[in-house]
């Protein structure tokens, strides 16, 4: 049994801040934990509080946070820059099933494909899959990289852009068109809809409520399995430890059972 | 063991014990003519009465607001909670509230404030003195005490043939369940005169389940317009434990501490996320997650229903609403 006090956070210092977009940075942190892609951490400043955030990366030496500027804490952790601290504690939920994934891949050779979907901010999670599938892209088949963003301002990860087109189907649209970029425009779905797909494809999905109430009936049209989709839910954990009961989701706490469901299960899933 | 403790020797009993522990235990507060949990101080055991008090003793075990850690620049510091063993005289149900809140907060990972609290709480069953809102009878209650008070109220009850002719009427056996239980006995034994006696169980009552269904549409718009969203249901309910964690900055903006405070699941910024979007914004919507959490969710998870059928949250709400005639209600 753990004897560690599982609120108390570790110090840890920004080893950089990457400038995403207006209020989008990206925080690499000297946190050097054994993570899984889908899992988060609550990160926070002291004095003025802790919110649950996504990898955006997976790597045994530090983590990075792709943070948006939204409230009190993401403001302050905004406010600090390059050898300044954060407090951190975590890693928490389950993340994705990469390891069955790619176990099924490798082992009983049903030449999975995989998807990966990401709506806005929902595309830094996604990251994290995509450095995972990358440092072991042996074991995963053919992907596919469907980003949606809402504007030419925000498209996050810009620089990977070039580096993901040569591995991967990479594509992205932008809701509202832009001369900036030659790109697709409209919602996640249109790109998803011209998309062909294999009877084995798994579905890693993360992205605003709204985006996954479009997607999933082009999912299902497509044929692909309900228990082959995986979700990430977001909510606002205080504890990260299912004991505080903010996340509680149809019996399941999002910050143990989850963040990540898989969608034959969470379909139900009432609030 | 069971012993046989006298009515004569009952408040020697807890005074004895008073100088060890923290007692706590149902106190009359004469003012406002209600029953609440107090901490005895010396000579005070004639004030425990037999009573359901309508706050829970819950804030012994989660303080409405506790300090989980300090810092001061930059730097953190653990707190140390410093506690004394505490003696909770508590009914039934409030002792069955320990164990449901036992099985969240101790389920992997434990969460250790609240256990080193827990392991120096001893809980003693008092005698039921049943009042008009409670339903705790089909709520599944088990034994969880370590140490039960139990009043003889029968003449024919099985302890007089021990005891010869005397009548035992009034006098109390005391059931020891655990080790926990049996230290605290250790500790007076010697200066009451308590004798053998024995004690059946009575038997337990199971918990019915019953399966619902997610869309009771009606039934949850009836609870959204009755609904005041005030969370007094929460606030006295032995078994809500939710959090929210928040810091506190002192004003040299160096110091603070990181705190846990109560929070409630009917209040609408409960399920508050970044850019100020709501899961649920309908009063209905949060009145079926406390029902659903109560009666299925943590049933499913832990094999108990969470509530305990106190029926304080019916007390206590202004409108009335009443979750049993909910629950039963659902199809």
């Amino acid at each position: 049994m753990k004897t560690t006090n599982p609120y108390l956070p570790k110090k840890v210092k920004i080893l950089s801040v990457t400038k995403d977009t207006n209020d989008i940075s990206t925080f690499r942190l000297n946190y050097p934990i054994q993570n899984k892609p889908g899992q988060f951490v609550e990160v926070g400043v002291l004095g003025i509080g802790e919110c649950p955030i996504s990898f955006c990366s997976y790597s045994k030496k530090h983590i990075d946070l792709c943070i948006r500027n939204v409230g009190n804490v993401t403001n302050a952790i905004h406010k600090k820059s390059k050898g300044e601290y954060l407090v951190v504690r975590g890693p928490f939920g389950n993340g994705y099933p990469m390891e069955q994934i790619s176990e099924e891949h490798v082992s009983r050779n049903l030449k999975n494909e995989l998807i990966l979907i990401g709506g806005g901010t929902g595309a830094a999670p996604m990251r994290s899959v995509i450095d995972y599938v990358e440092q072991n892209r042996k074991k995963f088949g053919k992907v596919s990289i469907f980003f949606g963003f809402r504007n030419y301002e925000n498209i996050l990860f810009k620089k990977d852009f070039k580096r993901w087109s040569k591995l991967f189907n990479f594509q992205f649209t932008l809701d509202c068109s832009t001369n900036k970029l030659k790109c697709n425009t409209g919602a996640v779905t249109l790109l998803l809809e011209k998309a062909k797909f294999s009877e084995n494809t798994k579905v890693l999905i993360c992205g605003p409520p709204i985006m996954l109430k479009f997607i999933m009936p082009v999912l299902m049209a497509k044929g692909i399995k309900e228990q082959n989709v995986f979700i990430s839910f977001e909510r606002l954990m205080s504890c990260g430890i299912g004991k505080c009961g903010h996340c509680e989701l149809n019996g399941k706490y999002v910050c143990k059972h989850g963040p990540v469901f898989r969608y034959d299960e969470a379909k139900n899933f009432a609030d | 063991m069971p012993y046989l403790l006298k009515k004569e020797e009952f408040t020697r009993f807890i005074d004895l014990l008073i100088p060890f522990y923290n007692v706590t235990a149902p106190v009359k507060n004469i003012k406002r003519n209600i029953s609440e949990f107090k901490v005895l101080n010396t000579n005070e055991g004639n004030k425990l009465v037999f009573d359901l008090p309508l706050y829970p003793a819950k804030d012994v075990f989660l303080p409405r607001k506790e300090k989980l850690f300090g810092f001061d620049n930059g730097n953190i510091i653990d707190v140390k909670h410093d506690n004394k063993q505490t003696l909770l005289f508590m009914n039934r149900c409030d002792i069955n509230a320990v164990h449901r809140n036992d099985l969240i907060m101790l389920d992997d990972p434990v969460d250790l404030n609240y256990k080193e609290k827990r392991d120096k709480a001893v809980l003693i069953e008092i005698p039921c003195r049943i009042t008009e809102r409670c339903v705790c009878t089909d709520m599944g209650l088990i034994d969880y005490y370590d140490i039960k008070i139990v009043e003889i109220d029968n003449e024919s009850s099985s302890n007089d043939k021990i005891n010869g002719k005397r009548s035992n009427k009034g006098n109390y056996i005391l059931d020891i369940r655990t080790k926990k239980g049996e230290e605290v006995i250790e500790k007076v034994k010697n200066r009451l005169s308590l004798e053998k006696a024995t004690y059946t169980k009575p038997k337990l009552n199971l918990f019915k389940p019953k399966q619902v269904k997610t869309d009771n549409k009606e039934v949850w718009e009836k609870y959204g317009k009755e609904c005041l969203s005030c969370s007094a249901c929460t606030i006295v309910c032995p078994t809500c434990m939710c959090f929210t964690i928040d810091d506190h900055l002192n004003l040299n903006l160096k110091s603070g501490y990181r705190h846990r405070e109560w929070a409630s699941c009917q209040l609408l910024n409960f399920t508050k996320v970044a850019g100020g979007n709501a899961f649920r914004k309908d009063r209905g919507a949060r009145g079926t997650q406390r029902i659903h959490c109560k009666f299925i969710y943590f049933r499913e998870k832990y094999k108990h229903p969470r509530c305990v059928g106190c029926g304080r949250c019916s007390a206590a709400c202004p409108v009335g609403i009443n979750i049993f005639e909910y629950f039963r209600s659902l199809k």
